[in-house]
């Protein structure tokens, strides 16, 4: 469903894509570990065209992403996004940003618009927010209206970057429940996380990343159990014990 | 001062006569504020473009039409509007001094505006346009969804700052023989030698609307947008003030 072929992407004199390749499998979920600067979120950003790259193939649902000509915004129906700072429209309700696209990108009717936002808005347990501007909702409500209307254009992977990294640690939960069901349905995910509980708990594989190249993609038990490289095994004493 | 001049200021004639004076001028800053938003907001857009042959025009006339002083426009308007247009409107076609002096404050006016509706633009968190994007929204429905409705709301003080300039600059069209608030004035102090007195009615008049706008724009709501593109929009706005 997703491929990389030695994809390759410089910032400035950073490589920060180093010979990328990685394929994912439709209903799989994989978590991108590594530390910070290592090229996890730029290697998402790569998949839904927010991020061009130099050199290599990547081909996402069949769509070559990053040939000449590509319609990106077909791509982008059907490749859903969180952020790790939520950005919700904050001058519209939350009902509203889940409405929009499929408004004016699927070009749903109003009413039907909004009995899809407003089973999503249930689906990730806050449908009493639904007039609410993001202003008066908590970082957690934030983030899970963003899921919601990631949702609403029935995408057929998701990705996450850092979905929970600016929420406090109470509100980190209630963010992977939601993120938990979605694999559990069998959502194709593509995870930038520390959060290593998730990561063991949902996710099928575990990719971990440095330095721009991919230093090791396991199984997640194998993984969990005994990282095969130094580095990862560096990386995950650290983050556990943290 | 003489005590003597003062007594003109309760003649219902007179103040008719600068009630004219007055809608002239509020009607050629309403007429250029019009004119000279839509192409602000092309200007804008065009400097924002990724397409160089879109963006380097558009710079040329923003910093080109800055750079120019408003009166000199005008002035072109008044001597040359006439021969400007005939090729459009045919070999007798005479622009009439409002309109003259209207396009001139345009000009102006849309080139100023292009900078506040920029700043205004660039100012909105990057993750907002990426949002959008990524949800599959084109660059058009994204400007016109999520973009232009936050800053626009975040521009509102800025452009109410803007909209009092025109109207105190709607007194350099007298020049160009436009009987605005200013020009009436000048009649009236040549008839009944009391220039002190005039100008002092007149300035009065501008304030009350001027201050009525300031105060006004405040009261505005300025909406739901992100505290720290509020401060960055204020920042340029300082900045531009200071070059």
């Amino acid at each position: 469903m997703i491929e990389f072929r030695d994809v390759h992407k410089h910032f400035g004199p950073l490589h920060v894509l180093n010979g990328i390749d990685l394929s994912v499998a439709e209903r799989e979920v994989v978590v991108i570990i590594g530390p910070s600067g290592s090229g996890k979120s730029t290697l998402i950003r790569t998949i839904n065209g927010l991020e061009a790259i130099e050199s290599g193939t990547l081909v996402v649902n069949g769509i070559a992403v990053h040939a000449e000509h590509v319609d990106v915004n077909r791509l982008r129906k059907d490749v859903g996004m969180v952020f790790q700072s939520f950005n919700l429209f904050p001058h519209l309700t939350a009902i509203e940003n889940v409405m929009l696209a499929p408004l004016k990108v699927r070009k749903l009717g109003r009413s039907e618009a909004r009995d899809r936002a407003m089973r999503l808005l249930e689906k990730v347990g806050i449908p009493e927010k639904a007039d609410a501007p993001p202003a008066r909702l908590s970082g957690g409500q934030q983030q899970r209206v963003a899921i919601a209307r990631a949702l609403a254009m029935e995408p057929r992977i998701m990705l996450f970057d850092e979905p929970t990294s600016a929420l406090d640690a109470e509100m980190i939960r209630e963010v992977l429940d939601v993120m938990r069901d979605l694999a559990r349905e069998g959502m194709t995910m593509l995870v930038v996380t520390h959060e290593v509980g998730f990561a063991r708990e949902a996710s099928n594989r575990v990719v971990f990343m440095d330095g721009g190249r991919i230093i090791e993609d396991s199984p997640t038990r194998e993984f969990f159990a005994a990282p095969r490289e130094e580095r990862a095994k560096q990386f995950l004493s650290k983050v556990i014990r943290h | 001062m003489r005590p003597d001049t003062w007594g003109m200021f309760v003649d219902p004639a007179i103040l008719r006569f600068f009630g004219q004076g007055l809608l002239e001028t509020l009607s050629i800053a309403a007429a250029s504020t019009l004119l000279s938003f839509p192409a602000g907001l092309l200007f804008a857009l065009g400097r924002l473009s990724r397409r160089a042959w879109i963006r380097w025009p558009s710079i040329a006339y923003i910093e080109a039409i800055r750079a120019l002083p408003v009166l000199l426009l005008i002035v072109y308007f008044g001597i040359k509007g006439s021969t400007l247009f005939r090729p459009l409107f045919g070999s007798d076609f005479d622009l009439p001094r409002f309109w003259a002096g209207v396009l001139g404050l345009s000009l102006y006016t849309s080139a100023v505006l292009a900078e506040i509706i920029r700043a205004g633009i660039v100012s909105l968190p990057r993750g907002q346009a990426e949002a959008a994007r990524a949800l599959g929204l084109s660059y058009a429905q994204s400007l016109r969804h999520v973009i232009l409705p936050q800053a626009l709301r975040l521009m509102v003080p800025a452009m109410m700052g803007q909209l009092t300039t025109v109207i105190k600059d709607t007194s350099l069209v007298g020049t160009i023989g436009v009987f605005e608030l200013l020009r009436q004035g000048r009649t009236i102090y040549t008839q009944f030698f009391n220039p002190i007195e005039v100008l002092l009615f007149v300035s009065l008049v501008y304030f009350v609307v001027c201050f009525a706008l300031s105060q006004g724009s405040r009261r505005l709501e300025v909406g739901r947008v992100p505290r720290i593109a509020q401060v960055k929009v204020q920042e340029l706005q300082l900045r531009d003030q200071a070059a």
